[in-house]
């Protein structure tokens, strides 16, 4: 990736369980929600990384879906 | 702070102004505050998305004449600043380890690499020798001016109709759809409506996987409380079943009967709009010549023809239960909601594509449920500009630019004129449509094979064509066959070409699509193609000059000038040498010119200039008393519609028969042309999946895309495996009567097939299903049935 801007919806408005779960994930800074939108900066190591980290936020329990705002990857030269 | 944690923080800020965006509405204007990245060795320029025809707008982000950063458009309306999985790693196309580099040709069985100029000599004398058998062959992925150009240099230089597009393949059944229906193709509505409508039917079709932006757009709604009623009406669950409220799985290729059946419902309740049907609407049957016109028939007539269809007697044909064919009718039944449909693939790849598709139109004009913002019927397309070029352009074998047709006399002069070639330069024969065009390629000179030489630009056939065994691979076999490929990676098409072009791709040439909602967009060059590879448009120039520079008189016009003459500052350029093809924008030519045609069906375009400042304007565009220019949202409606009369409320204005009605059609539902059966007991349907583009020449060399779904498999039903003794993983033997291929099998892995049935995503191309699917096609629209054929599987010996 490494540095993505995703805006992830929620299932409900303000979901503090989903807020919470992502808080301890260290690739993630979780910001500020209105109301079910919750905007998250992920960075990870590789851009496989991140796609696997963004097929696991998927899959999480109250989250409906993943948007990507904004991709940065001119650090990662995996495979170019 | 260390770089790393201020560009996270710089993301933060892009994500919490689109989400403030979406979340509470707030004003646009408040969103675009946020910085793509404060990296001030970024150059940020918009583009268009490279791969479906949702249209989505990104930012590209170019540092040292490279890719590299993608942002979602947040002046974009299509995309309100999101991207999906693909979009997110559209930048990463460009740089696939394998790209395309220098012209090569087959010499002694093995591709060697030759000049650009002797690569466009032997274009131009293959062309000379046989300019009748000389076809062109591209796709929706074409941009505009290079549709265009092809177009030009078929029509006006070579003077017959042999060019087609892969969009034959993905969406001429829509277009036979709504010419039946309004006499002029394109939806009437556009994505607005999915901000409005109170129900989405999803026919056949799984936005979740195929259109997410436009999907999540849907469930947005649904986030911010809004209620929506989403129908998934398929022949296998998928992503978007799983979001839908009603989920009705039908048996494949019934969807005629059930439109019928809510149809029947309608007139026979009395519940469909009296008033609108009397005011814009007139009745249609086929005709025995089965024509796109039919026959007209009155009310009492069409209710005749829809009476078998009772709700007990459509279950019985497509498995759908009676009461949810009555729940669909009470929905089209009342005025208090609104309806939007949307379909792709699943209704356009069928023997019966015309026929579904005029059918739902019917059932939205029946009711009244058109016209208004969130009442529409809406076919979506696959590729960025299937729409804008295919479409509009017309590069088809029975199309001009602008709509016009080249079975009618007064468009060939108006093509003519505008092309300022001389009378009777316009062939009046229609070319040969897809399947037949390769069909004869694939046929020896003396057994009726006419066409010898195709050059495929900006598409994969070899993977594409329905039952490439019989279309696309004797071809190769056959001596006096030449097949031309103009690629930017090494598809299945180009390794067994004779020729191969290295092209440009996407950002690295200026380009114009048209999306899925009427919207033409524009973007410019932002980095070099890698090696020799060259644009598209410039190889169509330059090959129409080598065939004038050899004594071809179709590349003159009627004052002996060039085809494509282009003049700055009173001087030609000659735009044919690449050294001087960008003194001047050659798209802005091209496209300045196509646009004349524009007016003639009232799909009016602004000037080129005015696509460079906006983020895709829908037409017909037109010029306001103050000089600025206008969009049209929704067609056909008074207040929106610059050409409907004042007063007149609705008003088809493209009617064919002159009455401004559209027309409501009645289409028996006909048995399939193959039907599982004791020997083949299956349904095979082949599709995509949300990783993969089409034939995975880009994304399978993207690796992120690669290894979230590095293959094909084929998903299998629980019930079925468990009867045929098939695991989970295990690899299966497919068969039909044309072929056999080895799959994994997936037991209800992301999609759910019901018992019965079998589903095998396309983009593999060590794994060509297309080998194994059925080349009947739809009477009309003449496009293949890639969903439905007969199957059966086994565990491999």
């Amino acid at each position: 990736m490494p540095i993505a801007a995703l805006v992830l919806t929620l299932d409900r408005p303000s979901s503090k369980d989903v807020r919470a779960h992502l808080a301890k994930d260290d690739r993630l800074l979780v910001g500020r929600a209105f109301g079910a939108r919750l905007p998250v900066a992920a960075s990870t190591m590789t851009a496989r990384d991140g796609t696997e980290l963004i097929e696991e936020l998927v899959a999480l329990p109250g989250i409906v879906a993943v948007d990507i705002v904004a991709i940065d990857f001119s650090e990662d030269e995996e495979e170019r | 702070m260390n770089r790393r944690e201020m560009l996270k923080g710089v993301a933060l800020a892009a994500a919490t102004a689109a989400a403030a965006r979406l979340g509470i509405a707030r004003e646009e204007r408040e969103a675009e505050a946020a910085p793509p990245t404060n990296d001030p060795t970024i150059k940020w320029d918009k583009a268009p998305c490279r791969f479906c025809g949702t249209g989505c707008h990104v930012q590209v982000g170019v540092r040292g004449g490279k890719v590299v950063a993608i942002q979602g458009d947040q002046k974009a309306e299509v995309n309100k600043g999101l991207l999906c999985v693909k979009g997110y790693h559209v930048g990463l196309a460009l740089y696939g380890s394998d790209r395309l580099r220098q012209p090569l040709l087959r010499k002694n069985g093995k591709l060697t690499p030759i000049s650009w100029d002797e690569a466009i000599d032997i274009i131009a004398k293959r062309a000379l020798k046989n300019p009748a058998g000389f076809a062109i062959y591209g796709s929706g992925q074409w941009t505009i001016p290079e549709g265009y150009a092809a177009t030009k240099l078929v029509k006006a230089g070579l003077g017959h109709n042999q060019i087609e597009a892969n969009a034959r393949l993905c969406m001429s059944s829509a277009v036979t759809g709504f010419m039946a229906t309004y006499g002029v193709d394109e939806p009437a509505g556009c994505y607005d409506d999915l901000d409005k409508c109170d129900v989405v039917i999803f026919w056949g079709n799984n936005p979740a996987e195929m259109h997410p932006v436009l999907f999540s757009r849907i469930i947005d709604r649904r986030t911010r409380g809004e209620k929506i009623t989403l129908i998934d009406l398929g022949t296998r669950r998928t992503r978007t079943s799983g979001f839908s409220d009603h989920v009705l799985t039908f048996k494949p290729h019934t969807d005629l009967a059930i439109a019928n059946g809510i149809a029947h419902l309608l007139v026979e309740r009395g519940t469909y709009d009296k008033d609108f049907v009397t005011k814009y609407c007139s009745f249609r049957h086929p005709d025995d010549a089965k024509t796109l016109n039919g026959k007209a028939i009155s009310f009492e007539e069409y209710k005749r023809a829809l009476a078998s269809y009772t709700p007990e007697a459509v279950e019985k044909i497509s498995g759908v239960p009676a009461k949810d064919i009555r729940m669909l009718a009470d929905l089209f039944g009342r005025r208090d909601i609104r309806i939007t449909s949307l379909w792709c693939m699943g209704f356009n790849q069928h023997t019966r594509g015309t026929a579904i598709n005029s059918l739902v139109h019917g059932i939205h004009l029946l009711s009244g449920h058109f016209g208004k913002p969130g009442d529409a019927p809406t076919s979506l397309t696959g590729q960025p500009s299937a729409c804008g070029t295919v479409r509009e352009v017309g590069t088809l074998c029975h199309l001009l630019p602008g709509g016009l047709a080249v079975a009618n006399a007064a468009d060939r002069k108006e093509a003519e004129h505008v092309w300022h070639v001389p009378e009777g330069r316009v062939s009046d024969k229609a070319g040969y449509h897809t399947v037949e065009m390769w069909r004869r390629f694939s046929t020896p000179k003396d057994k009726g094979g006419d066409i010898d030489t195709i050059w495929v630009q900006t598409t994969n056939p070899a993977q594409s064509l329905p039952n490439v065994h019989a279309l696309f691979e004797p071809s190769r076999k056959l001596e006096d066959k030449f097949l031309i490929v103009s690629d930017v990676y090494p598809s299945a098409s180009a390794r067994a070409a004779d020729l191969v072009l290295p092209s440009a791709l996407w950002v690295e040439k200026n380009g114009m699509f048209g999306n899925s909602e009427r919207r033409t967009q524009q973007w410019f060059k932002m980095v070099d193609p890698p090696g020799e590879a060259r644009e598209d448009l410039w190889q169509l120039i330059a090959v129409a000059r080598r065939l004038h520079d050899l004594g071809f008189s179709g590349m003159k016009d009627k004052d002996g000038h060039f085809l494509f003459h282009v003049e700055k500052d009173g001087k030609e350029i000659p735009v044919w040498e690449y050294r001087r093809f960008h003194e001047v924008n050659v798209d802005e030519r091209m496209f300045d010119e196509y646009r004349k045609f524009s007016t003639h069906h009232r799909k009016d375009l602004a000037p080129y200039s005015e696509y460079v400042k906006a983020r895709g304007l829908r037409w017909p565009v037109v010029a306001q008393p103050d000089g600025t220019w206008r969009e049209t949202r929704f067609r056909f409606s008074e207040g929106d519609d610059p050409y409907v009369k004042k007063g007149a409320g609705i008003q088809f204005y493209q009617s064919y028969t002159k009455d401004d009605r559209a027309q409501i059609w009645f289409h028996p539902y006909e048995a399939p042309p193959e039907a599982p059966d004791a020997e083949f007991p299956l349904w095979l349907c082949t599709g995509r999946v949300i990783e993969h583009w089409h034939t995975g020449t880009l994304t399978m060399r993207i690796p992120q895309l690669h290894r979230a779904m590095p293959q094909a498999y084929v998903e299998v039903n629980r019930e079925d495996a468990r009867r045929l003794g098939i695991n989970d993983g295990e690899i299966v033997t497919i068969e039909t009567r044309r072929g056999r291929m080895d799959l994994p099998a997936w037991i209800d892995g992301r999609g759910s097939p019901p018992p019965g049935s079998i589903f095998v995503p396309f983009f593999d191309e060590r794994r060509l299903i297309n080998e194994l699917t059925l080349e009947a096609h739809d009477p009309f629209s003449k496009q293949p049935d890639y969903k439905k054929c007969a199957a059966r599987l086994k565990r491999r010996a």
